[in-house]
């Protein structure tokens, strides 16, 4: 702006009184009435339309049937038609009394339509509300296979947290930080009307999806929205277009591990000392050590052990499927030089030769070399890459009384984990009729198949799959050398997954069919009734069935368990939705009332036996009759909604904007408070059609201020029947049938209430080329469900309960600016970013301080005695902050070990640490008294932890606050050059403000598992001769011994992240080239997904979850070539 | 809008559980009630481990700590090396066992006096015998780890009552829970009356029987171990004797001729078992298996008695199970060779050099499933014919009379023919050389049956002495259970988190963390 202009509410008040009063003047002239009809390019008429005499302020807008009648016209003027999204059009009057004129649309700056739900649409510019739109590239560019994985950045105030790599996955979506006291909560999801996940999902079957978050807007899905509503229409056929067109895109995905491994030769380099290092931390007087490790096993049958055996007792045949022969490591000898020679085998010196000849009772004897054969059980466990592939083929058309679309997916993914895909098969029949001119049916049909298995059938955790199974010893055996074939290693769970996949038999499956039929009775141009009925069959079927497999090198499992599971739920959705439109001069109106009935009946029978006489069926009934070896269940559950809600919407000449919604639900969750009423109002200004504004219409092209205030309800989390309570059959007793207590009644919980305000902003500059939208919102729950821990003597450890408020509050921003556009060259650019803290506003009266719920105590540092209470929920506080110990360094040497100092013994990873002693605590000790303490002396390489409160004493209090563990800050940005027929896109998305912990490892670098592998970073923990290290000194099992690895500094990170989720590059081939073969459009592209982080947190598989951390299945890099023909 | 003109609001809205009773259907039947009281029988069995072995068992000093003879570390090591204290309460929440006296309380407030009690007098009269019967050992479980404990005996939250400020419950006085367990197990014997005094008994369903060696217990323990206000009273000692001579008097119970047999999966309902805790395939196994080795853990690596290398699964355990618990070599090396009872508990295994390196359980090992599989589902004893004359044994001793005979029952049915009545017989003696006697033979018959800490806790160097807690002679390598300074250890911790739930709970005396406030008896 050139110009510093102020207005304010007197200004206001002084424009709006002249601008009618120059109205008044006007009649006196002698002028003519002018009318006319506006329709669009399609001829279907133009409702709004501003139309004026140019230089004047006398105007109208067009009514419901594109006409206007403008009175005092200048016979010589010229009339001014304007609209949101169309070319504005400059008519000479020449006298005329009639002009009709066909508008054009601005195909730079498209006016966008936000749908409001029950079949409501309105221009964006008109809205009142806070909706999103989800840019369609970010659905199309990519391989994907539900439209959640899309989602990540592309919304404002929309958190999209991708924790799983599995293609079958649904990352988790929070909107505004999530209305639950843990910060999760996520949009309702409604597909053309019908409630449903996103998972299974074909992107290429989604025309427009957009994100509801205020709920001034959200109040129309009353009851279950409080977290927002995620709105999805899928693709319908356009009149005037008729086209088929083919996508199909190839994608490689690229394993990308956070660690690396140590080989089979530094594994025993580090592993076999750790036993000894930890057998031996302090000598008695007579010179015997004390420590916690039994080093016996070093001559085991253990994989860093050499008592294990290449060939039988005979000293010829290879030994399979014995204890003794899992892993390679043994004691050198020549008879194995052959496996040097011919099979890779290595030959090491033992790193703990020494300490072996001072035990043994002939030190001539002890070998000194090893022999091991190194293997990474990655290449046996992972398909990498694994291949992704999608087609797509869809037919549209349509003309003035029907229309049509029809399409046909396939998306075959496969996992990283050997033997794991997931596949999806989707069917989309949507057309719509005229019957009469009165009358038109819209049909529906969708089919969505999907068939998967996330991880060979011996695994249940894709950390484990991902970390621990990948921490096998490398010394372990997964091939014979004499044949070439697999071998399981240490047991099914662990081994290798390539050994014997198919002998377990699984199908996973799922149908989702959804059938609509709804009719359209127009009354008249502006009112109609709308009836839908809507079927949703979700059903599931599943089948596992184990043949005979070796669940360890000696046991052959011929359990043969086999189950078969049938599970279906019906939703069925009724409504009936009344509108009405009027226009009266410059007051517009749109009614709608309406009510729905929901019921779902989830029902499934489940079968499971065992015992069958041969492994080659499931056939369930081959299954053994004999007692307790079979298992039957069926299950049956009922929910209603009944629903009754209206809408009104009202502007004055597109410039002062209101609505209003109400819904009224019951739900047959509740008992005794079953209703409830949800009413949202929101207000718009559009103050750049003020006339005080003409002066800057060339800067600022459209502004706009908005604020709404709503009401929504949850009763999520709540089974069916839950607060009726129950007494539900449990397992038998000798025997006997038993019941058990199952859920205490509750019948009195309410709805929760969530009231949401915000005000926002949106302003377009240059011609609509640049436009920003600020929005502020504040979100405060009431009646906060939250389940309310008891005493324990009452002998139910908590309760759910209508239990306090809480807050969310945050800040949205959205930028988009398309600086160059000209014939050869286009730049596009897209910016979010949010902001969103959450507050405990208030909780129930229990009599502690802040009414605190969980939590624990740490020292204030005040004193040496103070304690303060933190973590779990207080009020006035943010849920979720990360407190552990402090490291301060690695004592290096012997002069850094304290005098004063006592480690007392800490529980993690279910055992407990010895206490440790500074090394004057710990010289005053009699020999005695140190064996009685179980104690060791505090040492280099150990950890030096903060001592808070200076007491010389190191417990459970001495933690640190860290930070909150969900990021305040998110969001995403993408951009897109065009140059003739060649694009590039680029998206982004981003966190930060929150910690984070690696929970692996230190379970790796803590030698927890107690003889699994490590990673290369043992190379940064403390020996003598690298005392400046990273991390502490290297021992076995160090839970049960100092500690060193619990939940520390050294493995916090801040979590922020920049994620680069996809690069693009298409190419266009010119029309010339392929109009000759039928072709209308021909698009190739190269695409790159999940590529990378940028991010302090490098230790974890991925920084998108907050807090202690586990390994996860991590997302793999993808490539993508894609092919588009339309013809 | 024709369609939703005939709804009926409400009644479409109203939906009942259609697999299972809502509260509103519930206890209108006997056979609900029946299935409800076999319920009560199921936390009895998931709470077995914590109850009969970490609270009755594990702080014994008889348990090795840190790494076993395998190389496996050890589970629960600060319960079984006393190392509790505030922080490191080794059981939390009170053991998890008012969910237990939760299912109890319900019984008795929705079925004592209702019409379904009316209808079935005897049934009902023994489902609640059975109820009053196993509250009372609860209590008992509770008062002998934490002394005075919170005093519930009614569902409040059935009453309407979901605020936490009003099921705030402070710890009553050792002497209210004393009087309490007492007027509970005799109220279980009321109801029992004389429905049960003939005829078969199904020895892991909660009987009169099992009351009477519950009330032999608790006024055994009441005679002889004092806390706080709780003092022993003049008849507790000959009210203790009553009920075990009634025991012992009913023909239905005896010893059998073979140790071994009494463990035999078998042969559970045997006329030595008074009362068990029945485990099976398909419904739950019991913890045994956290005490045997795993196949990888002892083939090849240990050598038998013989000095032969172990090459097979001598046990047949097939795979199944761990060491994570593990007798001290001591207290095995302490057992006569002649005693049958080593080779029907223990297995011994050795390093190459002959010296003995761990023992495992084989007392409870199951059986071999139809699948082939081990399934450690033996029933695990509660009570025994053995215990009675064990107790009896120091019921004489506390009254001054020659326990020999009782001990000598016992003894003589261990060491089966090689008994030698001259060498093997004990003979009466000073009275704590009677109860250490008794200890001992107690350690031996009840390996892994949850007596030996409150063993340790009852028997005493005196007649008003200390417990042979604090005695050096208590575990076989010359140290005491528990040092002299640590008599608040006779007690157990209460969690911290227990503590925050409720703010009228004080900490166990002697346990103070903090700003915690302690219980002053």
């Amino acid at each position: 702006m050139n110009k510093n202009k102020t207005f304010n509410v007197q200004r206001v008040f002084l424009v709006i009184m002249a601008f009618l009063w120059l109205n008044s003047l006007a009649i006196c002239a002698q002028n003519i009435t002018v009318r006319g009809n506006v329709v669009d390019e399609q001829k279907e008429p133009l409702v709004g339309v501003t139309v004026k005499v140019q230089g004047t302020t006398t105007g109208t807008i067009t009514d419901y049937d594109g006409n206007f009648e403008l009175r005092n016209v200048p016979p010589e003027g010229k009339l001014e038609f304007s609209y949101v999204g169309m070319k504005t059009l400059v008519v000479s009057v020449n006298g005329r009394t009639v002009i009709n004129v066909t508008m054009q649309e601005d195909v730079e700056m498209l006016e966008e339509v936000v749908i409001t739900g029950y079949g409501g649409t309105q221009l964006r510019s008109r809205t009142t509300h806070s909706i999103a739109k989800v840019d369609n590239k970010k659905l199309e560019v990519g391989i994907f296979s539900n439209p959640a994985q899309a989602l990540s950045g592309a919304v404002p105030g929309l958190r999209v947290i991708q924790s799983s790599g599995n293609p079958g996955a649904t990352p988790t979506i929070v909107l505004r930080g999530g209305t639950n006291l843990d910060g999760s909560g996520s949009p309702l999801v409604i597909v053309d009307g019908q409630v449903r996940s996103l998972s299974d999902i074909n992107p290429e079957d989604i025309e427009n999806m957009q994100v509801m978050k205020d709920a001034g807007a959200t109040a129309i899905y009353g009851a279950r929205a409080n977290n927002g509503v995620i709105l999805i229409e899928t693709k319908r056929g356009k009149k005037g277009v008729s086209e088929m067109n083919f996508k199909m895109k190839v994608g490689a995905n690229y394993l990308h591990l956070p660690y690396k491994f140590c080989n089979a030769e530094e594994y025993l380099t580090w592993m076999r000392p750790s036993y000894v290092k930890s057998a031996q931390i302090w000598q008695r007087e007579n010179g015997t050590w004390v420590g916690y490790s039994n080093p016996i096993t070093l001559t085991g049958t253990q994989p860093y052990g050499t008592g294990n055996a290449y060939f039988a007792d005979d000293g010829v045949t290879p030994l399979e499927n014995t204890m003794n022969s899992v892993w390679s490591t043994m004691y050198y000898e020549d008879r194995y030089q052959f496996l040097i020679d011919k099979y890779g085998w290595q030959k090491m010196k033992d790193p703990v030769y020494d300490y072996i000849k001072s035990i043994s009772d002939d030190p001539s004897s002890v070998p000194e070399y090893l022999i091991f054969r190194n293997t990474y059980p990655g290449d046996f466990n992972f398909k990498d890459p694994s291949y992704s592939q999608d087609y797509n083929w869809s037919m549209s058309g349509g003309n003035d009384k029907g229309k049509y679309y029809a399409g046909l997916g396939y998306n075959h993914s496969q996992g990283l984990p050997v033997s794991s895909y997931y596949k999806r098969y989707s069917v989309i029949i949507n057309g719509d009729y005229k019957i009469k001119p009165w009358l038109t049916s819209l049909s529906s049909f969708y089919f969505n198949r999907a068939n998967w298995q996330s991880m060979p059938p011996s695994q249940t955790s894709e950390a484990n799959y991902f970390s621990r199974i990948l921490t096998v010893p490398p010394t372990v055996r997964y091939v014979n050398e004499h044949d070439g074939s697999y071998r399981l290693g240490n047991n099914y769970g662990d081994g290798n997954q390539a050994y014997q996949p198919d002998k377990f038999f699984r199908l996973n499956q799922t149908d989702k069919f959804t059938m609509n039929q709804t009719l359209k009775i127009d009354f008249a141009k502006n009112i109609y009734l709308k009836l839908s009925g809507n079927w949703y069959y979700s059903e599931g079927f599943y089948e596992a069935f184990n043949k005979d497999f070796r669940e360890n090198p000696t046991k052959i499992n011929t359990t043969r368990n086999s189950s078969g599971e049938f599970s279906r739920t019906l939703d069925q959705t009724y409504n009936a939705i009344f509108n009405y439109d009027t226009q009266i001069n410059d007051h517009y109106l749109s009614v709608m009332l309406g009510s729905e009935y929901y019921d779902t009946y989830s029902y499934g029978i489940y079968a499971a036996g065992s015992g069958a006489p041969t492994d080659d069926f499931r056939d369930l009934e081959l299954t053994s009759s004999d007692e307790n070896k079979r298992f039957i269940d069926s299950y049956h559950t009922k929910q209603r909604i009944l629903s009754f809600f209206g809408r009104a919407n009202y502007n004055w000449q597109e410039k002062y904007l209101l609505s209003m919604v109400l819904r009224h639900d019951g739900y047959s969750r509740l008992v005794n408070n079953r209703w409830g009423t949800f009413p949202g109002i929101s207000a718009g200004w559009v103050f750049s059609k003020e006339s005080f504004m003409s002066d800057f219409d060339d800067i600022i092209s459209f502004g706009k201020l908005r604020t709404s205030y709503g009401l929504n309800g949850n009763v999520s989390g709540i089974g069916a029947y839950e607060l009726q309570g129950s007494y539900v059959a449990s397992t038998n007793y000798d025997g006997r049938a038993t019941f058990i207590l199952g859920s205490v009644p509750n019948p009195d919980l309410r709805w929760e209430k969530t009231r949401t305000f915000e005000i926002g902003l949106d302003l377009s500059y240059l011609k609509n080329r640049y436009s920003t939208n600020f929005t502020f919102y504040d979100r405060l729950t009431s009646d906060k469900f939250a389940s309310l821990a008891l005493p324990h003597s009452s002998g139910i450890s908590s309760i759910r309960t209508n239990n306090g408020e809480f807050r969310n509050r945050g800040v949205e921003i959205e930028l988009s600016a398309t600086p160059i556009q000209n014939s050869n060259w286009y730049w596009n650019m897209g910016a979010n970013i949010s902001y969103n803290k959450n507050t405990v506003v208030s909780l129930p009266y229990n009599g502690l301080p802040l009414n605190r719920q969980g939590g624990f105590q740490v020292y204030s540092g005040k004193d040496k005695t103070d304690l303060i209470w933190v973590g779990g929920y207080q009020e006035g506080q943010e849920p979720g902050v990360l407190y552990v110990f402090k490291a301060e360094g690695i004592y290096k040497d012997e002069s850094e070990i304290p005098d004063d100092m006592i480690v007392k013994p800490h529980s993690f990873q279910g055992a407990t640490t010895r206490p440790l002693y500074g090394k004057s605590n710990w010289a005053n000790m009699t020999e005695q008294e140190k064996i009685n303490s179980r104690g060791f002396p505090i040492q280099p390489g150990d950890v030096k932890w903060k001592d808070v409160n200076g007491d010389g004493i190191i417990d459970d209090y001495d933690l640190v606050k860290v930070g909150n563990t969900t990021p305040h800050w998110f969001g995403g940005f993408n951009t897109t050059v065009t140059w003739k027929q060649l694009s590039l896109y680029c998206a982004f998305d981003y966190a930060f403000d929150f910690w984070v912990m690696d929970y692996r490892l230190p379970w790796i670098l803590g030698n927890m598992q107690g003889t699994y592998n490590m990673t290369t970073d043992v190379r940064k923990t403390w020996t003598q001769e690298n005392p400046k290290a990273k991390y502490p000194a290297y021992v076995w099992a160090d839970q049960l011994g100092k500690g060193n690895y619990r939940n520390s500094t050294l493995f916090t990170y801040k979590g922020d992240y920049l994620s680069l989720r996809q690069v693009s590059l298409s190419y266009s081939l010119p029309k010339s080239l392929i109009n000759k073969a039928f072709i209308e459009k021909l698009d190739l592209s190269i695409t790159g997904q999940n590529l990378g982080y940028i991010t302090a947190a490098k230790t974890l598989a991925t920084p998108e979850r907050g807090g202690i951390q586990d390994a996860t299945y991590t997302l793999p890099r993808t490539v993508t070539f894609g092919l588009n023909i339309t013809f | 809008m024709v369609i939703f003109a005939n709804i009926s609001c409400e009644d479409k809205l109203d939906l009942a559980p259609i697999d299972y009773y809502g509260s509103g259907n519930f206890w209108k039947t006997l056979p609900q009630t029946e299935a409800y009281v076999n319920g009560i029988h199921l936390d009895l069995r998931s709470t077995n481990f914590t109850r009969k072995f970490l609270m009755g068992e594990a702080r014994g000093g008889l348990q090795k700590i840190g790494t076993s003879s395998q190389g496996l570390s050890t589970y629960n090591d600060i319960i079984k090396s006393n190392s509790i204290d505030g922080n490191n309460p080794g059981l939390s929440s009170w053991a998890g066992l008012y969910g237990n006296i939760f299912d109890c309380n319900l019984v008795i407030q929705m079925v004592e006096g209702s019409d379904i009690h009316k209808n079935n007098k005897e049934k009902v009269d023994v489902l609640l015998g059975q109820t009053y019967g196993i509250r009372a050992l609860y209590y008992f479980t509770l008062y002998r780890a934490y002394g005075g404990v919170p005093l519930v005996t009614r569902v409040k939250v059935l009453d309407g009552q979901v605020s936490p400020t009003d099921l705030y419950t402070a710890r009553a006085t050792p002497k209210e829970i004393m009087d309490f367990i007492k007027s509970d197990i005799q109220k279980s014997l009321d109801y029992f009356g004389t429905y049960q005094d003939a005829g078969p008994i199904n020895n892991v369903m909660w009987t009169k029987v099992a009351s009477q060696m519950l009330a032999a217990e608790i006024y055994l323990w009441s005679a002889k171990v004092s806390l706080g206000n709780q003092k022993p009273a003049a008849d507790d000692l000959s009210k203790a004797e009553n009920y075990l001579l009634e025991v012992k008097n009913d023909s239905r119970f005896g010893l059998l001729n073979n140790f071994e047999d009494v463990f035999s999966a078998k042969n559970e309902k045997n006329k030595e078992i008074i009362f068990a805790i029945n485990y099976a395939d398909g419904e739950a196994t019991s913890n045994a298996g956290d005490f045997v080795y795993a196949p990888q853990n002892m083939i090849g690596i240990f050598y038998d008695r013989n000095g032969k290398k172990i090459d097979t699964d001598i046990l047949d355990l097939r795979g199944t199970g761990w060491q994570r618990y593990e007798y001290t070599n001591e207290f095995w090396l302490s057992f006569d060779e002649k005693d049958k009872r080593r080779e029907a508990t223990f297995m011994d295994y050795y390093n190459d050099k002959g010296d003995l390196e761990g023992t495992v359980l084989k007392k409870f090992l199951g059986s071999i499933n139809s699948a082939g599989n081990r399934v450690f589902d033996t029933n695990e004893p509660f009570y025994r014919y053995a215990d009675v004359l064990l107790m009896l044994a120091e019921v004489e001793n506390m009254k001054g009379g020659d326990p020999a005979k009782y001990i000598n029952e016992i003894r003589k049915r261990a060491y089966g023919n090689d008994f030698d009545a001259v060498a093997d017989s004990y003979h009466n003696s000073d009275f704590k050389t009677n109860e250490l006697e008794i200890l001992k033979e107690r350690d031996r018959e009840f390996v892994y049956e949850g007596k030996r800490w409150y063993d340790v806790c009852r028997l005493k160097d005196a007649k008003d002495g200390k417990p042979l807690a604090f005695d050096n002679a208590s575990t076989y390598r010359g140290l005491p259970v528990l040092k002299s300074n640590e008599t608040h250890k006779l007690l157990w911790p209460v969690d911290k988190n227990t503590l925050n739930n409720d703010p009228l709970l004080k900490q166990t005396p002697g346990y103070k963390v903090g700003e915690q406030e302690e219980e002053t008896w």
